[in-house]
């Protein structure tokens, strides 16, 4: 009897652009709704002014009214360092800057009054689904977050720590296609090799699994974690923008914003039409059309392709496979439903990839089937996977030694013997890298620390052993040994990138104690959202059809009104706003009924055409 | 213990992909620390205890198959078990010859980015491997025979030598390869 198998196994895909949550029961998956009823979370946070933080659709209603407060596909910088390549010219994206050289080690973003980092911004995300999930089963058992498999330890550590930070207290985490392989598979029940090609919001991953009588061996993985549809509608709006005459500066954030949703939407339609049109709205009013045929958004993502189909030639290598050797291939990411995408891949593995996975939801599936083999000890399946990236140190001239190869099964452990080069040294700097680079300068820094405390030897005579173990999450932990004395020493790896665990701690504690005031924040200011959305449509009602209303039926609406539009302002208790909601939803149903009733007639008779042709649409109360 | 014990596999050179697969599964089922459950009662500490158990103890598996999914660490070990040195300590100068030969054939390939005389070198390095594999199980999968004639720099018989020196060649063809897989790396653009 364990603890973990009485509790409800929870998956949950924090994606760059959506994020979702799954359940799994004997192998059963059901789709949780996430907390706004809905099963895909749009990732956008939205921090308030007065410290109240909205999730979701809430959220990404505020992009265009408060861009700067409004933050989306903030995975893409998880784990990353303020000095990341990049991350001052993003579209659309506004980042601190470092005040010192400390600082910069955490990219934050810039709110005005407030800097918050990627790590604190995905939290956000992961509580409001851990309590979604809450409500729906309960008290959660195991809970595995999917990451892409491309992820560097540094924004391993960032995705598990956002999950403590939202109060999970043990956080497993998986790799995405591997996921979605073992949703897939686990479905189909069919042995073979198959790629698994996951092009998201941010990231790409290409990785090649072997399936075998619940035997899931990941054979190779490569990608590029910056790399995915949002960089397709950065294209197609920068193209907008020269179209246009224009440069990025020439823009204010709230229009880039606008123009990256539009974007967005064009290359949606362009999924079932060959020409999308919308307008883009900028300073002044000024309306402008954005129109875009099924090929040039075709030209435009080549390039990109082209950037996956050669991860895809190199994970082949790696497994020592030929595109005949693979039984399947399964897409995976909303961006994997582009027609040219879908042609690029076929022609690519010479093999159409298989139907019947829904790209959106695969990965949360396989999360949460993972989650609940974890807690129930099914020996029925196994996945192994593997170090995406090689792991190893800075020696001298800046040269990289690698200690573990990419791509080798995990856990997976490593041991290194180094010397001193200068005589007396009493102190070793170590700096562990992460890729795949001759030369360290070129790999990702994961982390640096201090021997110290030698004994004075003469150069070459210290011998330093360095441990490095990577666990089954992915996550790597050091430990160094000087051998000719015997001197151990507990280090602290401190990440280069990202927060210390010490930061990770503090936060941790902040928001526990942040806790009950957070649900009470984020409760009025979705209820501000509601209650602004209620007077207006409320208003426009009354000006098209008050005459449905009885003198004291309108007088008691419009105190009603009132009271709400007061309340709006003013109001520092969620309660007392839900009651003046509630108050004006009551009073206003007949008149909403009478309303419709109107409609109805109008459309029967003809006599529609009055608002049809004032361009107002159907009766919003 | 070595490789072969840890993965309860024979002691032979003709391992293929799928037979060593199915034998770290078969240990990994056991061992991996995604299997070990929390029992009511355990405390922290202890749980950590075994779990960090089960990581060593899967690391080793996945190590022994990172050895012997590699055909020179595989023959290495071989040769240990029958006592016979794994390197001659020598260089033959016809193979130190060809083998720079093909460096240099990619270096300038590299250099003038023909992706397609790269994977000419890689092709041609690979069908080596292939043959000197071939050649290395041919005799290392025999058993043990009495062989009089001794090599009196290696101490063991002259076909035990011979074998050796293939090995030799067979580390210089697979950094050869390494260093092809590099280059079609950086030349797949």
């Amino acid at each position: 009897m364990t603890q973990q198998h009485n509790r409800p196994a929870l998956g949950l895909d924090l994606g760059t652009t959506n994020s979702l949550i799954a359940t799994a029961n004997q192998g059963k998956v059901r789709l949780l709704l996430g907390p706004e009823g809905q099963l895909l979370l749009p990732s956008v946070v939205h921090y308030a002014a007065d410290g109240a933080v909205l999730v979701g659709h809430g959220a990404a209603a505020f992009a265009e009214r408060e861009p700067a407060r409004t933050l989306a596909s903030v995975k893409r910088w998880m784990g990353r360092s303020a000095n990341e390549p990049g991350a001052s010219r993003e579209l659309g994206t506004r980042f601190a800057i470092p005040q010192s050289e400390d600082e910069a080690r955490t990219l934050r973003f810039e709110l005005g009054d407030r800097r918050v980092t990627p790590l604190e911004v995905s939290s956000e995300l992961v509580k409001a689904l851990a309590q979604s999930a809450r409500e729906q089963l309960g008290e959660l058992g195991t809970v595995v977050v999917t990451v892409p498999a491309y992820f560097d330890d540094a924004q391993r550590q960032a995705t598990r720590d956002a999950g403590r930070l939202a109060g999970l207290e043990s956080v497993r985490l998986l790799n995405e296609p591997t996921a979605a392989a073992l949703a897939y598979g686990l479905a189909a029940r069919q042995n073979g090799t198959f790629l698994v090609y996951d092009l998201g919001g941010g990231t790409f991953d290409v990785t090649i699994l072997r399936l075998e009588d619940g035997l899931f061996q990941v054979k190779s993985t490569g990608g590029d974690t910056a790399l995915g549809g949002d960089d397709v509608d950065r294209l197609l709006a920068l193209g907008w923008l020269e179209s246009q005459g224009l440069e990025p500066g020439d823009v204010d954030y709230g229009e880039l914003r606008q123009l990256l949703a539009v974007a967005r939407e064009l290359k949606h339609q362009l999924t079932l039409a060959d020409t999308a049109s919308a307008n883009v709205t900028l300073a002044g009013g000024l309306v402008r059309p954005f129109t875009l045929t099924r090929t040039e958004l075709n030209a435009l993502l080549l390039p990109l392709l082209e950037r996956t189909g050669r991860a895809v030639r190199r994970a082949l290598r790696d497994a020592s496979l030929s595109r005949e050797q693979l039984n399947g291939v399964v897409l995976v990411g909303g961006a994997t439903r582009m027609p040219a995408l879908r042609d690029y891949v076929t022609e690519l593995l010479g093999q159409a990839p298989l139907d019947g996975v829904d790209p959106d939801t695969v990965v949360a599936a396989g999360a949460a089937l993972q989650a609940e083999l974890l807690a129930s000890g099914s020996e029925d399946v196994l996945l192994l996977d593997v170090l995406p990236l090689s792991l190893g140190i800075e020696t001298m001239g800046g040269l990289v030694e690698r200690l573990l190869p990419r791509n080798c099964a995990v856990p997976a452990g490593a041991m290194g013997v180094f010397t001193t080069h200068v005589d007396n040294q009493t102190g070793f700097s170590l700096k562990i890298v992460q890729g795949e680079r001759e030369l360290a300068a070129d790999c990702r820094s994961l982390a640096e620390f201090t021997l110290r405390g030698l004994p004075a030897l003469p150069a070459g005579r210290a011998r330093l052993e360095l441990s490095f173990a990577v666990d089954e999450n992915g996550l790597l932990t050091v430990t160094a040994r000087e051998l000719v004395t015997g001197l151990i020493q507990v280090v602290e790896v401190r990440p280069s990138a990202g927060l210390s665990s010490g930061e990770v701690e503090a936060l941790v504690a902040q928001a526990a104690a942040r806790r009950s005031a957070d649900v009470e924040a984020r409760a009025l200011a979705e209820l501000r959202v509601h209650g602004e959305g209620l007077v207006r449509a409320t208003d426009r009602s009354l000006s098209q059809d008050g005459d449905l209303l009885g003198d004291d039926e309108r007088s008691e609406i419009d105190e009603a009104l009132e009271r709400l539009r007061r309340g709006l302002g003013n109001a520092e208790r969620a309660l007392l706003l839900e009651l003046l909601v509630e108050e004006l939803h009551v009073l206003t149903r007949e008149f909403a009924e009478r309303r419709m009733n109107r409609a109805v007639v109008e459309a029967v008779t003809g006599a529609g055409l009055r608002s049809a042709q004032s361009g107002e649409g159907a009766p919003d109360v | 213990m070595d490789a072969f014990t840890r993965l309860s596999l024979p002691a032979r050179f003709s391992l293929d992909e799928l037979e060593l697969e199915r034998a770290q599964a078969a240990q990994l089922a056991a061992l991996h620390p995604a299997r070990l459950l929390r029992e009511v009662g355990i405390n922290d500490a202890d749980f950590e205890l075994l779990r960090q158990q089960r990581q060593l103890a899967s690391e080793a598996v996945n190590l022994a198959r990172r050895e012997l999914a590699c055909p020179v660490r595989r023959a290495e070990l071989l040769l240990g078990l029958r006592g016979i040195a794994c390197s001659s300590g020598k260089s033959e100068p016809l193979l130190l010859e060809r083998i720079l030969e093909q460096r240099e054939l990619l270096e300038e390939a590299r250099g003038a980015r023909e992706l397609e005389r790269v994977e000419q070198v890689f092709g041609a390095a690979r069908r080596r491997r292939d043959a000197l594999v071939a050649e290395l199980a041919a005799w290392l999968d025999q058993p043990v025979a009495v062989e009089p004639q001794v090599d009196p720099l290696l101490d063991c018989s002259l076909e035990a030598a011979r074998v050796v020196s293939r090995l030799d060649e067979l580390r210089y063809v697979q950094r050869l390869l390494e260093a092809a897989e590099r280059a079609l790396d950086e030349l797949d653009l």
